[in-house]
């Protein structure tokens, strides 16, 4: 059964919407800046791919969803701190609305998330002045916002009534979550999905782990740079309404994109470091390439983290993958590395590249690194003939997912 | 619907470290959980908690893994080492988690001299988090060192939430049935056993406030579990698994009639079936999750190890699962072998 995508809708660093996200990616514009919505001033890191929203309210969302605001009052406190949360009902409405609002009594919805968000402030009213565990302040208490809350927050908005599947795997999840979405409509379990991926780790446990850990650059993300130094971190949303081709035909409404096959692979090697040899990866992007029908795509948008590791690795599984090399950018130095999100918005960039056939560029690519050469690589945005276009992504313990669109027909 | 054939299975729950040992000792009348085991709960509102007996075994990856990722670990090593696995490309992992949880215990440093608003948060305790913490903390960590260990490069994935078990059996079976793979471990763990989930539970009200086991019987008991199942696509000999997904938009537990729906027409011929375990209204005798209390993502691979233990050649039963935010989800065994 073919899959078909309807809807699209994304939120970013560049803007609430589509349209500001893919007239940012043209225009060559990057979306980090300062981080505003709490105080990392005495953080390493102080700079992110941040939504500019300092402090999410029911009256911005209720601006931003055109809902009343009562929309939102039964939402917890913890729902508003969760950036996530209100960046996945922004995109799911603008994909549901896209495709003409179609009834999601039985629809499924397949969603990669990251961590829990945990409500420090809560967490630390619990200690004594000894910082010890004093229960008795532990009244009504949530201290954590659980990974179901966005799919919950989704469900409600969209009148979803069908089961929900949440993808965990690390920066992989997002590109999961869209196989697993398109599988489930090829496979005839379903015939409309609203999938994708919504995270931020843009908080002081996030920015804070991530900062340990040494991961994000300390100026900017220059994704095959020689001079790369690590990633940029980003949040947003990225949310897909995908049906069987017959059901959209039906309902008459205008088809984006079709999901035209997808790869999921494992490296076994290191739960840190991706395989070296590209082995696993390149069998992603294989096994896409097979189920689609095709030799090669036209354009790939690359998982490309601008980290020592990842970027060589990547450049070795796609020139491994193609005798023919695809048009090859990243988005990651504009609109940041999503986590969860990822491979979902990046998605979404290649949707949005079919449509208006025009390639992103890879923002802040200057100096090419040897051990990235790619023949295709984009530095600037350009017009160009795409038919098909590929997304990847490689997560945090080895899991690789590649899906490829192809032009509606 | 996909169908599985279930190849073999392993567990680690309160009630013993086989489904056998499950079932002789609710049998002889036994029911998981007294006092927690593995910290002080005395002054929290939910002081009953139900454990695994003893310790995971030793494991290089103890740093990276939590302990009932560790007993995941442990029954996923042992029934595997019982089955002929196929070529890496053909042999796929999937995990199913409770929860992404940030522990309590790994960041408590990170909090203990924080002022009131977090100003200054970083010299005031984030920069004493572990290096390792974000990598430690990762949702799919055992998947990863799975995958690893066995040599397993097909599809997979990992599952999150309270039915993240159904999820993932379901994802698996799927992925048998087009071909993308020819054997597929399905491992689901879970521990409610934690500070945090602790004090939000109570505070909700969904677990047991009782003193003692015999006065629980309204609330569940909160309990950590681990299973790991082998599976191929349906074959002679094999017991053959099926699993249906729901959810009906409550912020809570689902309606009943949700679960109800679900299991309507699914439920021909069946001769057994496993219950929820919530608690709600009262303790049902001789139910899996009763038993050895509410497990989250763990449930449905503890009954379906329930359902292939109790069930005679020929029989069939259903493993029925509720979870909040409104999720369903059942589980069908019919019995080979």
């Amino acid at each position: 059964m073919r899959v078909v995508i309807t809807g699209i809708g994304v939120v970013s660093s560049l803007g609430i919407g589509q349209h500001p996200f893919w007239d940012g990616l043209m225009q060559g514009q990057g979306g980090g800046r300062p981080i505003q919505n709490f105080d990392a001033s005495a953080f390493p890191i102080g700079r992110a791919a941040e939504v500019d929203v300092a402090r999410i309210t029911p009256s911005w969302l209720a601006a931003h969803t055109t809902l009343p605001p009562a929309t939102f009052s039964p939402w917890d406190v913890g729902d508003l701190l969760d950036r996530k949360v209100s960046f996945g009902i922004l995109a799911a409405l603008e994909a549901w609305r896209q495709a003409g609002q179609p009834d999601l009594e039985s629809a499924w919805l397949s969603l990669g998330v990251g961590l829990e968000y945990a409500r420090l402030a809560q967490f630390e009213a619990l200690l004594d002045p000894a910082g010890n565990i004093d229960w008795r302040r532990a009244a009504p208490q949530q201290l954590r916002v659980p990974a179901d809350r966005c799919g919950l927050r989704i469900a409600e908005l969209l009148s979803i009534g069908g089961p929900q599947a949440l993808h965990c795997s690390a920066c992989a999840s997002g590109g999961i979550a869209m196989a697993h979405g398109a599988s489930l409509i090829s496979r005839g379990r379903a015939r409309i999905v609203i999938c994708g991926g919504t995270d931020s780790m843009i908080n002081p446990l996030g920015l804070g782990g991530m900062s340990r850990l040494g991961a994000p650059s300390p100026t900017v993300c220059r994704p095959f740079d020689r001079r790369r130094d690590g990633l940029l971190m980003g949040e947003g949303a990225a949310i897909f309404v995908l049906e069987s081709a017959e059901h959209a035909q039906a309902r008459g409404v205008e088809i984006i994109a079709e999901i035209l096959g997808s790869g999921v692979t494992q490296d076994a090697y290191k739960a840190t470091a991706p395989r070296p040899d590209a082995q696993c990866s390149s069998q992603a992007m294989k096994h896409a390439l097979t189920r689609a029908g095709l030799a090669g795509v036209d354009y790939l948008n690359a998982h490309g983290t601008g980290t020592r590791l990842n970027d060589p690795v990547e450049a070795l599984a796609i020139n491994s993958t193609f005798s023919h090399p695809p048009l090859v950018s990243s988005i990651k130095g504009a609109v940041g590395h999503l986590m969860a999100a990822s491979g979902a918005i990046e998605l979404a960039a290649c949707a949005l590249a079919l449509k208006h056939q025009q390639a992103p560029g890879t923002l802040f690519l200057e100096q090419v690194d040897a051990e990235c050469a790619l023949p295709g690589l984009l530095k600037t945005p350009q017009d160009a003939k795409i038919r098909t276009a590929m997304s990847t992504s490689f997560g945090f313990g080895g899991q690789n997912a590649a899906v490829i669109l192809g032009r509606s027909t | 619907m996909s169908a599985a054939g279930l190849v073999d299975m392993a567990l680690r729950a309160p009630l013993g470290r086989s489904a056998a040992e499950i079932q002789r000792r609710i049998a002889a009348g036994e029911r998981a959980g007294g006092a927690n085991p593995l910290f002080d709960a005395s002054t929290y509102l939910t002081r009953l908690a139900a454990a695994i007996a003893g310790e995971p075994e030793p494991n290089k990856n103890a740093r990276i893994l939590s302990r009932v990722a560790l007993f995941a670990w442990d029954c996923t090593l042992e029934v595997c080492t019982r089955v002929e696995l196929p070529a890496a490309d053909r042999l796929g992992i999937y995990t199913a988690v409770g929860g992404l949880r940030a522990h309590w215990n790994a960041f408590m440093p990170a909090l203990q001299h924080q002022e009131d608003d977090l100003q200054h948060a970083w010299n005031n305790g984030f920069r004493f988090l572990h290096p390792f913490w974000m990598l430690q903390h990762l949702s799919n960590n055992l998947q990863a060192l799975l995958a690893m260990h066995l040599n397993a490069q097909g599809e997979g994935g990992t599952f999150g939430g309270a039915t993240a078990g159904a999820q993932a059996l379901a994802a698996a079976s799927r992925a048998l049935a087009v071909g993308a793979i020819d054997t597929a471990v399905v491992v689901a763990y879970d521990s409610l056993v934690e500070p945090e989930a602790l004090v939000e539970m109570a505070a909700r009200g969904a677990s047991t406030h009782a003193a003692t086991v015999a006065e629980a019987v309204s609330g569940y008991i909160p309990a950590e579990a681990a299973a790991a199942a082998v599976l191929r696509r349906p074959g002679p000999g094999l017991s053959r698994i099926e699993v249906w997904e729901s959810a009906d938009g409550e912020r809570g537990h689902p309606k009943p009639g949700t679960l109800i729906e679900l299991a309507q027409g699914r439920n021909g011929g069946v001769t057994l079936i496993e219950g929820t375990g919530l608690g709600e209204p009262c303790y049902q005798p001789g139910n899996t999750l009763d038993a050895n209390g509410h497990v989250g993502a763990a449930s449905t691979l503890l009954q379906l190890a329930a359902l292939q233990e109790r069930l005679a050649n020929g029989q069939s039963g259903l493993a029925l699962s509720a979870a909040a935010p409104g999720l369903v989800a059942v589980a069908r065994l019919d019995k080979q072998g």
